[in-house]
């Protein structure tokens, strides 16, 4: 297998690179056999590294502990799904899988573009397989999955503890997809570039492409989030850790550009800055990989501290000076189609969109890279935690949210305020009212703004619909379900698009609340005594010590009771993994009562059962997974295939609200 | 009119280009942090292991002092005991492989020197069994005082964020310097203290 | 040897210190050797949430992005239950903090002190978020101008851009 792993590797290094050549030369020259070869050496080279992945998940299966990478992070006492999943718990196998992804679905739009987009995708492909190249490079000469061990074990290391997690099976290789999916628009950003084809007929190519990166980075990230909340007992879902916010870095800008896209498709703007967009996206993902596996920042993610940093590094280089350098050749020619007309405009309110989310990505970027300049210049260590984020990116969500709020009302070209302002009516009286009772109920004036904000956006989005609903069951005569399914199938873009943002809002509601009404407690208990915290008495049962074929575990038994009623029994847990004994995992006891979460944290505890407990109550947090399955729905509702495409539909020169977006 | 459309095709380029500029210096940086960064410790067992050592110097700082059991069962140990002598304060943990590296040359150190003025004084810490301590004491035949933080009252007083972490103290109860790592050899430690302006002497 | 000298005087005189002190060391010694072995936490004081408050205002030296609250580690640990006698014993928030950035240095914070050079800290996002302001403002400023005063002569070089744009686009299409 390993013989097979690493043959394929290097065949697929060998192809990737005179695909590059073949692509690149097939263009200049117009040898239509040359740029048709290149396409097959792409999907030969899908095909190897799959074949090269393919062997390595028999490795672990078979428990093949020849090889270095699987005797380090597998076992055989590990559960089939761990040992499966293992393949990309180091920084080899992730490479390659970040590789299967990048040339498989480069694969895929080079076979369904390939009639639409001739011209670019020679140079789609030669920039797809330059990425890829480097990728094997690293694969086979500083990084390989198929290193051979000079003697065998007769058992493995087994994963990192931390990684044995259900969120192990979905958070990892979502949030490498999409990472590894930026590199498909990126190639078709830069064929655009070297083709100077910077018409709008590229987008239509990339739009999509960069969906799905954006909602399989989105999912990870979510994930992650829902990863960190059971399993890091600090009560929260999202840390600010460094490896975080640099893989939310990509999903903002990309964030931004499929919203600065439809000004481009639509009024043939900001051409430049979408480009610019495109290039920061793909470059953030290198970043990210980059400082995660150098092991730059301090993080809870430093699993693999490696010396493949500097070809990371290299890369971005190399990838930043050929990008902006195309791009200020390219420049005149870049210049907008149209001007914007009035500020209040749907394309000024998606600059201001565009605006706050890249101020947000650089806040983020600004906090997160800047304990590395203060060593450097001031030889100070620091911290940049959670409470700098919460402080400057807080206010930057808030006005994104209003702006969700007023951003759909706004008309192409130039909106009137009356108008404006008679739709806003009816969510904003909601709004302030609910904002006014906050205040009031809570004294909590930010988090009553934030609701306010959140009630509003909310309301003038669930407005949009039923507005779109009364349409159609007036011009169509359908009733409201079949006008509702009508609608999202019909407009997908418009109002998938509004279903993310509900998400968005749904989760706001949860993040505000846990943000502003989190509880807090400690106890150290005694088996039968009982803590209250808020509305909730929590009575500790004891210990039970049980055993797994891979682990010892130790749970706390907690029995949790809202006033007088019982509420349900939860187990908080400690994992004691074989060969891990030192660094015992947690998994936490949460129970929904409500709309709260109690969250239970079993932090020390002794052999008479004595234990030290840490309780939160979380309010609302149920609502950001409910977001998340919002998410979801409305992502696969924006990629439903349209019957026609909507820019042959709609006429050049739309004015008026009800155009879509 | 060739000139006139240069210079405007510049004006257009300009911003991206700063931009650009801006961009590539920023990842200059970082290959420049890159490149002088070196690990110097990682992660363990009980906590933080320094591997790679720097000799951090003190001003006007005075050694909190301390009273400690002793790790072998005499007498309690008290910092201010030892005025008037030069005291290398050891932090270590049984579990800890650069303290195992280490403890030999301490060893050798205080055999060397113990008629010079300088004592070396052992704090373990962070041990989950302290017998580990006792039985690490036997293993290298380390004689020199031993004590035990349980608490970590005294490893917090003087800010230990790793294990070996070593601290110089003055005769007059100042804190001279701290080198954040493992000794490599006696002559190395020597070096040290000469930097701080202490010059041991065998007697 | 002339500390010595004056450690030794300072001791002699305060004699009946020291025998109390050493009491006061043989309780600790007893202390230490009965909670020895188990981790105690039993010797535990439960943390106010004030405790934890502050702890969560720390980094956790030994770890990896972790709080003192939130660490499992055994130095985390004693810094929690340091903070705790540290309230009990009437010290303030401030102090308590000051304590530990004075022993651990200032990236001990998790939120970076606003002075000195981490005043760039906290302003560039701002900074950064006024220059897309004005970006944006005459970005708008300039479109906005140009196409209200249609009766402006059009500049040459302007003329020429469109056509070209406009053949662009016609060849786009």
């Amino acid at each position: 297998m390993a013989h097979l792993g690493s043959g394929a590797l290097i065949l697929a290094l060998i192809l990737a690179i005179y695909g590059m050549v073949a692509s690149l030369l097939g263009a200049r020259r117009r040898v239509p056999e040359l740029l048709q070869s290149g396409y097959r050496a792409t999907y030969a080279v899908a095909f190897l590294v799959a074949v090269a992945l393919i062997a390595l998940v028999i490795a672990f299966v078979r428990h093949d502990f020849r090889l270095a990478y699987v005797a380090g992070r597998s076992s055989r006492d590990m559960p089939l799904h761990y040992v499966i999943a293992a393949f990309y718990g180091g920084q080899e196998g992730s490479l390659l899988y970040w590789t299967l992804v990048a040339s498989g679905l480069g694969a895929l739009a080079l076979y369904l573009h390939r009639r639409s987009d001739r011209t670019l995708l020679p140079y789609m492909n030669a920039t797809l397989l330059s990425v890829v190249t480097f990728l094997l490079l690293v694969l086979t000469v500083v990084s390989s999955p198929f290193r051979l061990l000079p003697v065998t074990p007769p058992d493995g290391a087994g994963l990192n503890p931390l990684l044995r997690d259900p969120g192990m099976m979905a958070h990892p290789p979502l949030l490498l997809s999409g990472y590894a999916g930026f590199t498909v628009p990126f190639a078709f950003g830069m064929a655009a570039l070297i083709t100077g084809r910077l018409g709008s007929d590229w987008l239509r190519a990339i739009r999509r492409w960069t969906l799905l990166a954006w909602t399989l980075l989105g999912l990870g990230l979510l994930i992650g989030a829902w990863w960190a909340y059971h399993v890091l007992g600090w009560g929260g879902y999202w840390g600010w850790d460094p490896v975080e916010n640099l893989a939310l870095l990509p999903w903002l800008t990309s964030t931004a550009f499929l919203h600065s896209v439809i000004v481009q498709e639509r009024r043939g703007m900001l051409k430049v800055w979408n480009l610019a967009l495109l290039l920061a996206t793909f470059a953030l993902s290198i970043f990210g990989t980059f400082i995660v596996r150098s092991g730059m920042l301090s993080s809870v993610h430093a699993f693999a501290v490696s010396s493949i940093g500097h070809w990371f590094l290299s890369f971005l280089a190399l990838v930043l000076v050929v990008g902006i350098g195309l791009l200020v050749y390219r420049l005149p020619g870049l210049q907008s189609e149209r001007q914007i007309e009035s500020v209040s405009s749907r394309e000024a309110g998606f600059l201001y969109n565009n605006l706050l989310l890249t101020a947000m990505a650089f806040a983020v970027f600004w906090g997160t890279t800047f304990p590395l300049f203060s060593e450097l210049f001031w030889d100070t260590r620091i911290t940049v935690g959670p409470p700098f984020y919460n402080r400057v990116v807080g206010p930057l969500l808030l006005v994104l949210l209003l702006l969700m709020a007023i951003g759909p009302l706004l008309a192409w070209r130039r909106t009137d305020v009356r108008l404006l302002l008679h739709n806003v009516r009816w969510p904003a009286m909601t709004g302030i009212v609910v904002g006014l009772i906050g205040l009031v109920a809570f004294s909590r004036p930010w988090a009553a703004a934030a609701y306010a904000v959140t009630m509003i956006a909310a309301g003038v989005t669930l407005q949009e619909f039923w507005r779109g609903i009364q349409a159609r069951r007036r011009n169509a005569r359908e009733n409201v379900f079949l006008a509702a399914w009508e609608l999202l199938r019909r407009n997908n873009r418009r109002y998938g698009g509004y279903l993310v943002h509900l998400a968005i809002l749904l989760m706001a509601v949860g993040i505000i609340a846990s943000n502003a009404f989190q509880l807090e407690r400690q106890f150290v208990l005694r088996p039968g005594e009982q803590g209250t915290i808020g509305p909730y008495t929590v009575v500790y049962r004891g210990l039970e010590d049980r055993r797994m074929a891979d682990a010892e575990i130790v749970a706390a038994q907690v029995d949790i009771y809202r006033g007088q009623r019982y509420a349900g029994t939860v187990e908080s847990f400690r994992f004691f993994y074989r060969n891990y004994e030192d660094q015992p995992t947690a998994r936490m006891g949460i129970k929904l009562v409500g709309m709260d979460d109690v969250y239970v944290v079993l932090d020390r505890w002794q052999d008479d059962g004595m234990a030290s407990l840490r309780v939160y109550v979380n309010p609302l947090v149920i609502w950001i997974w409910i977001g998340g399955v919002v998410f979801v729905l409305g992502t696969l509702t924006l990629f439903w295939p349209q019957p026609v495409p909507a820019l042959l539909r709609v006429p050049q020169s739309v004015v008026g609200a009800t155009s879509e977006a | 009119m060739t000139t006139r459309e240069s210079t405007s095709t510049l004006r257009v380029r300009l911003p991206a280009l700063i931009a650009g500029v801006m961009v590539l210096s920023f990842i200059g940086l970082v290959a420049y942090a890159l490149q002088r960064m070196q690990g110097t410790s990682e992660l363990g067992v009980g906590g933080r292991i320094n591997t790679v050592g720097t000799l951090v110097r003190f001003t006007d700082r005075a050694a909190p002092d301390f009273v400690l059991p002793d790790l072998r069962g005499g007498a309690a140990i008290r910092l201010a005991d030892y005025r008037g002598r030069v005291v290398i304060l050891n932090f270590w943990a049984s579990w800890c492989p650069p303290c195992r590296e280490e403890a030999p040359i301490l060893r050798e150190f205080a055999r060397r020197y113990a008629e010079a003025g300088v004592v070396i004084l052992g704090i373990d810490v962070w041990e989950k069994n302290w017998d580990d301590g006792r039985a690490f004491l036997d293993e290298f035949g380390v004689s020199y005082p031993n004590a035990y933080d349980t608490e970590g009252r005294v490893t917090i007083d003087y800010g230990v964020s790793g294990v070996p972490e070593t601290f110089i103290v003055s005769p007059d109860g100042h804190l001279l310097g701290k080198y954040t790592g493992p000794v490599k050899s006696v002559e190395q430690l020597i070096g040290l203290l000469n930097e701080l302006g202490i010059a041991p002497v065998r007697r | 040897m002339r500390g010595y000298q004056r450690v030794s005087r300072r001791n002699a005189a305060d004699f009946k210190a020291l025998l109390w002190r050493a009491c006061a060391v043989l309780l600790i010694v007893t202390v230490a050797i009965a909670s020895h072995g188990t981790s105690a936490v039993r010797a535990e004081e439960p943390l106010s949430p004030e405790a934890l408050e502050i702890a969560n205002q720390l980094n956790c030296p030994v770890c990896q992005g972790q709080s003192v609250r939130d660490s499992n580690s055994e130095l985390a640990r004693q810094m929690r239950q340091l903070i705790q006698q540290k309230l009990d014993a009437g010290e303030s928030r401030d102090e308590i903090l000051q304590y530990f950035v004075q022993r651990y240095g200032v990236s001990v914070l998790r939120e970076p002190p606003r002075q000195g050079y981490l005043w760039l800290l906290w302003w560039g996002p701002v900074v950064g978020l006024v220059i897309g302001i004005l970006l944006v403002a005459v970005y708008l400023r300039r479109r906005g101008e140009s196409s209200s005063n249609g009766m402006v002569p059009v500049e040459l070089e302007e003329l020429e851009r469109v056509e070209r744009l406009l053949g662009a686009e016609g060849d786009a299409r």
